[in-house]
């Protein structure tokens, strides 16, 4: 190999193997050694299997293949284990031939952890934003009119003497009110924010309290908190109405017994909607109920959608409105015996609330 | 106290100018009803009621923007 594309290869910011033909590691640049997070000396010489070991069989096989009928491959976000640590990686093979034959194989690796991220989050981001914007829109259209039926049936109600008719239009009144209702919290919070100075363990802490009084007594909460964590500017009221809708999901989930941790972490270097944060607080909420149905799982934040028969289906979608308004972001991730909800606030609104 | 004998109406949901009227005419207070701020624009200067009872979110001209014209004319 010449310097200079020696040098080219050890400045790239993709990873390079090369594999000999009996498949043992003859070279990796610099980029690789990070992405397996080990040195070259130490990997050098081992064979693909190992280097590749949460790999598939299946697609070493494929790979192998591919290779022996002088076919390149490309496959996208496979999941490479390193050091406890899961990375996604776009992978491509190209066999090199000699002669006519396979002589090695160049694999190059790219993470894709961080740009698959940020997709992820911009996703949920405009679908949170379309579903309050579509329950808005809605929600006004319904109230109009709303607001006529009842007056026209309390009209109605002035002129009848007959009690039993009166009672007709008592249940048109009535029923009016509940949707009134129902519509005024699908409009969510429309007072602004009132944001003071508070400490985040102090919202959770009240939280855990008002859920611990309702839960039965064989739902077990568990805290797990990070006391270091700076207090933030939020409004505690919407916080605390945030963050027990989730809890209170959590409790319904499980149903007669099961636990429940909440758990406080400081988050560095967090996109969220576009923006970047240095600092944000971590709260994952995580129970070890049945979990959520998995074609449901698109869909939750959406409102009038829920898995219990008796739900209305707005929890989620309030609490997702009511941590927006904080410039933070709710995820979930399911699967039966453990689903964590967790909601990302930035640290620093400080200024804009001074 | 001066009577109240002239209410106007201003609201684009049908239904609810219809409930308001009816309420007032059964206190015996003569309305006038107009679909938008545009419409009851029409009807200025050579006009004006005792009480505009108005929605605010309104196609067109919303009902502040309403309040704040007739203010200012």
């Amino acid at each position: 190999m010449t310097t200079v594309h020696k040098k080219i290869l050890e400045h790239l910011n993709a990873a390079i193997l090369l594999f000999n033909q009996d498949l043992l590691l003859t070279y990796i640049n610099p980029a690789g050694e990070i992405l397996l997070a080990d040195s070259a000396k130490h990997l050098l010489g081992n064979p693909i299997s190992k280097l590749f070991k949460t790999l598939h069989s299946q697609f070493l096989d494929d790979l192998l293949l591919r290779m022996q009928l002088h076919e390149p491959l490309v496959d996208r976000e496979l999941i490479l284990e390193r050091l406890n640590q899961s990375i996604t990686v776009n992978l491509s093979a190209t066999p090199l031939l000699n002669k006519n034959e396979l002589g090695e194989i160049l694999i190059e690796l790219q993470q894709v952890d961080r740009h698959l991220r940020i997709t992820k989050e911009e996703q949920l981001l405009a679908q949170q934003n379309t579903s309050r914007l579509l329950v808005r829109g809605l929600a006004h259209e319904i109230k109009n009119p709303l607001g006529g039926l009842r007056g026209a049936a309390q009209l109605l109600d002035y002129e009848l003497q007959d009690p039993e008719l009166k009672e007709y239009t008592q249940i048109i009144i009535a029923e009016s009110d509940r949707l009134q209702d129902l519509m005024d919290k699908m409009l969510g919070p429309n007072k602004p924010a009132r944001k003071t100075l508070l400490n985040i363990h102090e919202v959770l802490e009240r939280v855990r309290q008002l859920v611990a009084v309702e839960a039965s007594k064989a739902i077990i909460l568990h805290t797990d908190y990070d006391p270091s964590i700076p207090d933030l500017y939020a409004d505690k009221n919407q916080l605390i109405q945030a963050l027990l809708n989730i809890v209170r999901n959590a409790v319904q989930a499980i149903g007669q017994e099961g636990q429940i941790m909440i758990k406080t972490r400081i988050h560095r270097h967090m996109t969220i909607g576009r923006k970047r944060y240095r600092l944000t607080i971590k709260i994952e909420i995580t129970d070890n109920g049945p979990g959520i149905k998995p074609e449901l799982m698109d869909q939750i934040f959406y409102p009038m959608i829920t898995g219990r028969a008796d739900g209305t289906g707005l929890g989620l979608s309030i609490a997702q409105s009511l941590i927006n308004q904080h410039n933070g972001l709710i995820e979930c991730e399911s699967e039966p015996g453990r689903t964590i909800f967790s909601i990302y606030l930035p640290l620093e609104n400080m200024h804009a609330a001074a | 106290m001066q009577q109240l004998d002239k209410v106007w109406i201003v609201d684009d949901d049908r239904s609810i100018r219809w409930v308001l009227e009816k309420a007032l005419q059964k206190a015996g207070i003569e309305t006038q009803s107009f679909a938008s701020a545009n419409e009851l624009l029409k009807s200025l200067p050579t006009a004006l009621p005792q009480v505009l009872i108005t929605d605010v979110r309104m196609p067109g001209i919303d009902g502040l923007e309403l309040l704040k014209y007739i203010q200012d004319n």
